[in-house]
C-alpha cells in the first residue's frame, strides 16, 4: 500500500504541466504548449494534438498558464489518511477554506477517524502553505482540533490532535488536483473506567498518547 | 527540486517509522517511599527503651527477653528477675519482624536483607555482617491503605520503607500482579523460634534461644531457613559475619509456621503440615505431608508426636477448630492419631507433659500429654481470663503474647498459674 501511494507521488510530481495561453489580437485565446519556429511564427499545440501556428503580428500576448492562479477563494481537500502502528488507523478528512492568495489556505475539517478500535469525529482547523505558485507545488500543512468519540466505547472520551504534513499538491486542470502527503500526528486520548472492580472502587483513567506517522492521499479543488 | 522533495520525503518515513504510542494509566494508589540503601544499611542503632506499642514476637535467650515491635525493630528487656522485667533498650531495625540468636549473634531481617548484629555485651549492639538483598520481594508491613492498589515498585530507586495514597501514572504495560501483593510480599509478623532437638521442652538453653510456635523463621545448626512467600530461604551461617544465601525451595502452600526437630522442619500451612528434611542443608526436601482442612495451624513437636492446632477466622478460612495429635514415628508417613475439638486454638508450647493451648477467648488451657493420645481430654486448668495467641513455656515460667500485651506466669504450680509481670502494649 506505501508503495503505490509514493509511486503515485513520484508521478504526480513528474508530470509536465508547462502550458502557455496564447492570446490573439482577435481575442480568441489558445491553450497549448508552444515551440517557436522562427522569429516570426509561434506554433503551438493543443491538448488534443493539433499543431496551430500563428505570426507573432496577430499574437497580443503569451502567458504562461498557471493553474494556481485561479479567482477562486475557496478550497476543498478530500482526503484519505493511514496511520501505522500496532493497531493501524484510518481516516477520511473534508477541508473546506479560504485562499488568502496562491500561498496561503486556512479552512476547517470534519470526518471519521478509527484509532485503536474506537470510532472519532474529528473537528479540526487546517492552515496550508504553498511554496510554489505553479500547478505543482510541495507545501506544508498544520491541523489541530478535538476528536470527538462516535460511541461510548470503554468509556471513551475523546481527545485532542494535532499534526503536520509535508507534500505534494498536483493540479491538472484549473480547479481540480491530486493531493499526496506524509506527516506526523499526535493526539491525546482519555478513557476513564469507573473502578478497577469491587476491591478498588477508585476510578482510573488511561491514557493514549497518539504518536504516529501519518500518510494522506486524496483530491484538492479551488 | 523533485529530487530534494524525495529525498526528504525517504527521511521523513525513516524517522517517523519508530513512532510509538505512548499509554498509561493514572489513578490513586498507594505509591512507594523511598529510602536510599546508604541510608537504610545504616540506620541500626540501640535506642533507649520505650514503651510497647503493637504486638510482636517474643524471643528468650539467658536472661533476656527479646519482643520484636514489627516494622521498626526489637525491645530487649532484662529479664533475670520476671517479676520485675527491665527494659535495656531499643534496638532499631527497618522492615524487622523476627530474629534468631546463636551464640552471640543476632540474625535480624530488615525488609531485603538479613543483618547480623553482635550481641555479647547486650548493651552495646553492633552489626557485624550483613546479607543483601536475600529477601527481594519482601515490603514493609502493611502501611499501605487497603483501599488502593499498590503502585509500581523499582527497586533501582532504594527501599520501601513506606506509602502514600496519591495519583501516580504508571505504563499499561507494567506488571500489575505486583499491585495486588503476588510479586512483593507483605512482611509478616514474624515470630521467631529455634529449637535445638525440641527446645520448647525444657532443655537448658545457652548457645541458642527460644520463642513462641508461630514464626516464619528457624534454625538447624549453622543454618537458618525463612519463609519468604512461598520460598524457603536456607541461609548458611557457619561463618556468622558472612552468612551465604542458597537458591529458595520453592513451597507451594501458605505457609504460616515453622518449627524445627529432629533436623527436619515442621510446616503448618493452611492445608495441612508439611515435614522437610535437611541431610543437605542448603536444599531441604520434602519427606512427607499431612493434610487437614483448610485452616491456619501453628505446630510443634516433642518426641513423637507433632501437636497441631488447627482453627477458623479471619485469613485462615476454614471453619475447624480442633487440636490434632499426630504420629511421627516414621517421618515419611504422618499419621494423624486424634483429633480434639477446641474454641478457636491459636499458638500452643509444651514443657514437658504440660500441653498449653491458646485458646482464643476460651482463655488458656492447660492439659495433660503425658499420653499424647488422650491429652485433649486431660484438662488440667482453663485459665479464661488470659486471652492469649501464643506462649513460650519454659522452666516453669510461661510468657505469654495476649492482644494487650506480655505476661509471664509461674506455672510451677499447674493447677494455680501465678501472674508475675505484665509488659503492656
Amino acid at each position: 500500500m506505501k508503495t503505490i501511494l509514493f509511486g503515485i507521488l513520484l508521478l504526480s510530481f513528474c508530470a509536465n504541466a508547462q502550458r502557455s495561453e496564447v492570446t490573439l489580437k482577435n481575442g480568441s485565446v489558445v491553450l497549448g504548449k508552444i515551440k517557436t519556429v522562427n522569429d516570426s511564427i509561434v506554433r503551438v499545440t493543443t491538448k488534443d494534438g493539433s499543431i496551430w501556428q500563428y505570426s507573432k503580428d496577430d499574437i497580443k500576448s503569451i502567458e504562461r498558464y498557471d493553474y494556481m492562479s485561479s479567482d477562486g477563494k475557496v478550497y476543498s481537500i478530500v482526503s484519505l489518511g493511514h496511520m501505522p502502528g500496532v493497531n493501524t488507523g484510518n481516516s477520511l478528512h473534508i477541508i473546506n477554506g479560504y485562499r488568502f492568495n496562491n500561498h496561503w489556505n486556512l479552512g476547517i475539517g470534519v470526518g471519521k477517524e478509527t484509532i485503536e478500535y474506537n470510532d472519532y469525529i474529528p473537528l479540526f482547523l487546517h492552515g496550508q502553505y504553498n511554496l510554489l505558485e505553479s500547478s505543482t507545488t510541495p507545501f506544508l500543512s498544520v491541523m489541530a482540533g478535538y476528536e470527538m468519540p462516535l460511541n461510548n466505547n470503554a468509556f471513551n472520551k475523546g481527545g485532542f490532535t494535532t499534526g503536520a504534513q509535508i507534500g505534494i499538491n498536483h493540479y491538472f486542470s484549473k480547479h481540480v488536483g491530486l493531493t499526496t502527503s506524509v506527516g506526523y500526528r499526535f493526539g491525546y486520548f482519555e478513557n476513564e473506567q469507573p473502578n478497577w472492580g469491587i476491591w478498588w472502587p477508585e476510578p482510573v483513567v488511561t491514557i493514549r498518547e497518539l504518536n504516529r506517522f501519518e500518510f494522506r492521499f486524496g483530491l484538492v479543488f479551488k | 527540486m523533485m529530487k530534494k522533495v524525495i529525498i526528504a520525503t525517504v527521511a521523513l518515513l525513516l524517522i517517523l517509522v519508530s513512532c510509538k504510542d505512548k499509554v498509561y494509566n493514572r489513578f490513586l494508589a498507594n505509591s512507594p517511599i523511598y529510602t536510599s540503601f546508604e541510608e537504610f544499611r545504616n540506620s541500626i542503632k540501640l535506642e533507649a527503651p520505650h514503651a510497647l506499642t503493637t504486638k510482636g514476637g517474643i524471643y528468650i535467650k539467658d536472661n533476656y527477653l527479646f519482643v520484636t515491635e514489627p516494622n521498626n525493630g526489637v525491645h530487649i528487656i532484662d529479664n533475670s528477675n520476671p517479676s520485675a522485667p527491665n527494659p535495656i533498650g531499643f534496638l532499631k531495625i527497618t522492615g524487622n519482624t523476627g530474629i534468631i540468636i546463636k551464640d552471640n549473634y543476632l540474625y535480624a531481617n530488615a525488609l531485603i536483607d538479613l543483618v547480623v548484629i553482635d550481641v555479647s555485651i547486650i548493651s552495646n549492639p553492633k552489626e557485624v555482617g550483613r546479607l543483601k538483598n536475600v529477601f527481594p520481594n519482601t515490603l514493609p508491613l502493611p502501611s499501605y491503605d487497603p483501599n488502593y492498589p499498590i503502585a509500581h515498585i523499582d527497586p533501582s530507586l532504594g527501599i520501601v520503607t513506606g506509602f502514600e495514597v496519591k495519583e501516580v501514572e504508571q505504563d499499561v504495560d507494567d506488571n500489575y500482579s505486583n499491585s495486588y501483593g503476588n510479586q512483593f510480599n507483605i512482611a509478616q509478623n514474624e515470630y521467631v523460634a529455634f529449637v535445638d532437638g525440641g527446645g520448647s521442652s525444657g532443655n537448658t538453653i545457652q548457645s541458642q534461644g527460644i520463642s513462641g510456635s508461630i514464626t516464619k523463621m528457624t534454625l538447624i545448626d549453622n543454618h537458618i531457613y525463612v519463609m519468604e512467600h512461598y520460598n524457603l530461604m536456607p541461609i548458611d551461617i557457619s561463618n556468622p559475619l558472612e552468612p551465604k544465601a542458597s537458591t529458595p525451595v520453592s513451597i507451594w502452600r501458605d505457609v504460616e509456621t515453622l518449627f524445627a526437630a529432629q533436623n527436619h522442619i515442621f510446616m503448618g500451612t493452611t492445608t495441612g503440615m508439611l515435614i522437610y528434611e535437611t541431610s543437605n542443608p542448603n536444599s531441604p526436601t520434602q519427606r512427607s505431608v499431612i493434610n487437614h482442612v483448610d485452616a491456619c495451624d501453628p505446630v510443634v513437636v516433642q518426641g513423637d508426636y507433632a501437636y497441631v492446632t488447627v482453627r477458623s477466622g479471619t485469613t485462615c478460612a476454614g471453619t475447624f477448630n480442633q487440636l490434632d495429635v499426630i504420629d511421627i514415628t516414621d517421618l515419611d508417613t504422618p499419621l494423624l492419631k486424634e483429633s480434639f475439638e477446641f474454641t478457636n486454638p491459636h499458638g500452643l508450647g509444651i514443657d514437658g507433659t504440660n500441653l498449653f493451648i491458646c485458646d482464643g477467648s476460651a482463655g488458656l488451657k492447660v492439659l495433660d500429654a503425658t499420653n499424647p493420645l488422650t491429652c485433649g481430654n486431660q484438662l488440667i486448668n482453663t485459665f479464661s481470663d488470659i486471652q492469649a495467641t501464643d506462649i513460650i513455656p519454659f522452666n516453669d515460667i510461661a510468657i505469654v503474647i495476649g492482644d494487650h500485651g506480655i505476661y509471664q506466669y509461674d506455672y510451677s504450680d499447674i493447677q494455680n498459674l501465678n501472674l508475675l509481670s505484665t509488659i503492656n502494649f
